[in-house]
């Protein structure tokens, strides 16, 4: 047997573990090899030392001392252990309020949505852009706004551009009076009826900044007429559509024009819609679109500019009834 | 070494109760075991102290979940191995041992002692000559690996049988009388080193 076997064999040799046969073969090797059996004497040295070692003496006061560690820990723990199980000792009065205050906020949260959400969603297709609201009665000023702002960018494509003036407030206050039998609408859906037809209507030839409705049975009649008070307020028709005409006239005759032709036809036949395009630009009508506007402003003829400074563009729709 | 008689089991059962007198049994019973495995695996007696308390308070804490009263013995000593191996890797980052040689001076329970380089079983008249050799084996045994430490001082100090070991470290018996031996001949090699 080789001699790392042998030592191998050493703690079962000791402790008689080892078979008859094996013993006797460890053992007559142990007699012819004196390194192995020094190892041995060595090991069984060891072996004698560590079970002559003797148990320690446990120090006095060792309970007491556990006891004091007990109170220690009873002064630290119950603290922490309350604060961090408190919450689900006791959950009533603490999840309550939490629960109510997550449903009040949730319910507002719905609220406000449902309310913003049907008037906003296609707004913002329409616009292309995402614009930052409010609230929802302000929805629908921005939708007009939107459609101004679309109709400025289809006049950026027409060529030639009539000349555009500001309409004095006027108009507005005009707009609004009862005489003029126009169609009681809310102001916000005025605004947007207007956009849009003047959306509709929009030809290359001209965009006035004054559109009046003359509602007559006699059509020739009241052309005839329509001449006579136009040269009569020295204006002249320069296009013709159709029923509609764009005229110009000078800006200082314009409100007794206007009064005469709306008096034209018999009372309830004339229909006037004064568009408060101009005061609605200047009010409501984006940074961009204004701009567009001076700058289209800044293209037309030097002639045009003199002669539009006193004068007045007006579109007069003709319905034939 | 002969392991101590085990307790009865009624006595754990009141102490599962919350008994104190039942605890103080328990405590008095096995503080010196736990206290003396406690000894040899750190050589220091204020260390030895502070971990067999620990190792009674967890007793204390956790025996309501003790499911079989005839284990106790076994439970106790898995405890107590548990807390020494948690304190080892807790003293050994702070490199607690790292001073440690044979070389240095013997702490004993009377106070440090000058290290005497001879073999002291060769001068049986001098008065420390068995204190000499425990502390000397102690000393050995903080050079062993953990593992090989708990299998020495369970088996030859503490006299826990194969079989109790196997079940302790989760092995066969064959394999902790395998590694046991290694661990003796390590022992061996490392006393031989200093002892002449």
């Amino acid at each position: 047997m080789e001699c790392e076997k042998v030592r191998d064999r050493f703690s079962s040799l000791l402790e008689n573990e080892l078979d008859p046969l094996e013993e006797k073969i460890v053992k007559e090797h142990l007699a012819s090899c004196s390194d192995c059996q020094k190892d041995l004497q060595q090991f069984d040295k060891t072996i004698r030392w560590l079970h002559s070692v003797k148990e320690v003496e446990v120090p006095d006061g060792f309970l007491s001392e556990i006891y004091k560690k007990m109170e220690e820990r009873k002064r630290k723990v119950p603290l922490s252990e309350e604060t961090r199980w408190k919450w689900f000792r006791h959950p009533f009065p603490l999840r309550l309020p939490v629960q109510a205050v997550a449903m009040v906020a949730i319910v507002f949260l719905v609220l406000y949505l449902t309310k913003i959400m049907p008037v906003e969603t296609p707004q913002l297709k329409d616009a292309g852009h995402t614009k930052p609201f409010i609230s929802a009665p302000l929805s629908a000023e921005k939708q007009v706004d939107q459609v101004l702002a679309k109709k400025e960018m289809e006049k950026d494509r027409v060529a030639a551009q009539p000349p555009r003036e500001l309409s004095p407030p006027k108009d507005i206050e005009k707009a609004k009076t009862p005489a003029s039998k126009v169609v009681p609408v809310p102001s916000e859906k005025k605004k947007i009826e207007a956009a849009s037809i003047t959306k509709e209507q929009a030809s290359p030839a001209a965009k006035p900044p004054q559109e009046i409705v003359l509602r007559t049975s006699d059509r020739q009649k009241t052309l005839a007429q329509f001449d006579e008070l136009l040269q009569q307020f020295g204006g002249k028709i320069i296009t013709t559509e159709g029923n509609i005409f764009l005229a110009s006239l000078p800006a200082a005759t314009f409100s007794e024009f206007e009064k005469e032709l709306l008096g034209l036809g018999s009372p309830g036949k004339a229909d006037k819609m004064v568009l408060k395009k101009d005061a609605m630009e200047r009010l409501d009508v984006p940074e961009g679109a204004k701009r567009r506007e001076f700058e289209m402003k800044g293209k037309e003829s030097a002639a045009h500019d003199t002669e539009k400074q006193d004068r007045l563009l007006v579109r007069i729709l003709l319905l034939q009834e | 070494m002969e392991p101590s008689p085990k307790i009865g089991k009624e006595v754990i059962e009141s102490c599962k109760a919350g008994d104190k007198e039942a605890f103080e049994e328990i405590v008095l019973h096995y503080h010196k075991k736990v206290f003396n495995i406690a000894y040899r695996m750190f050589g220091n007696l204020e260390e030895a102290k502070d971990l067999a308390q620990e190792v009674f308070l967890s007793v204390f804490d956790s025996i309501k979940d003790l499911r079989e009263e005839m284990k106790f013995d076994a439970w106790l000593t898995q405890i107590t191995l548990n807390h020494c191996r948690n304190r080892w890797k807790y003293l050994k980052r702070r490199r607690y041992f790292n001073s440690d040689s044979l070389d240095d001076p013997i702490e004993t329970e009377d106070g440090n002692m000058p290290r005497q380089i001879c073999d002291p079983s060769d001068n049986p008249e001098t008065f420390y000559e068995k204190k000499m050799i425990q502390q000397f084996v102690q000393r050995g045994l903080l050079k062993l690996k953990e593992d090989q430490r708990e299998l020495i001082v369970l088996r030859d100090l503490q006299g826990y049988s194969y079989e109790e070991i196997g079940k302790l470290f989760h092995l066969p018996e064959g394999t902790i009388k395998s590694k046991l031996h290694r661990a003796r001949m390590d022992l061996k090699t490392i006393l031989e080193r200093y002892v002449h």
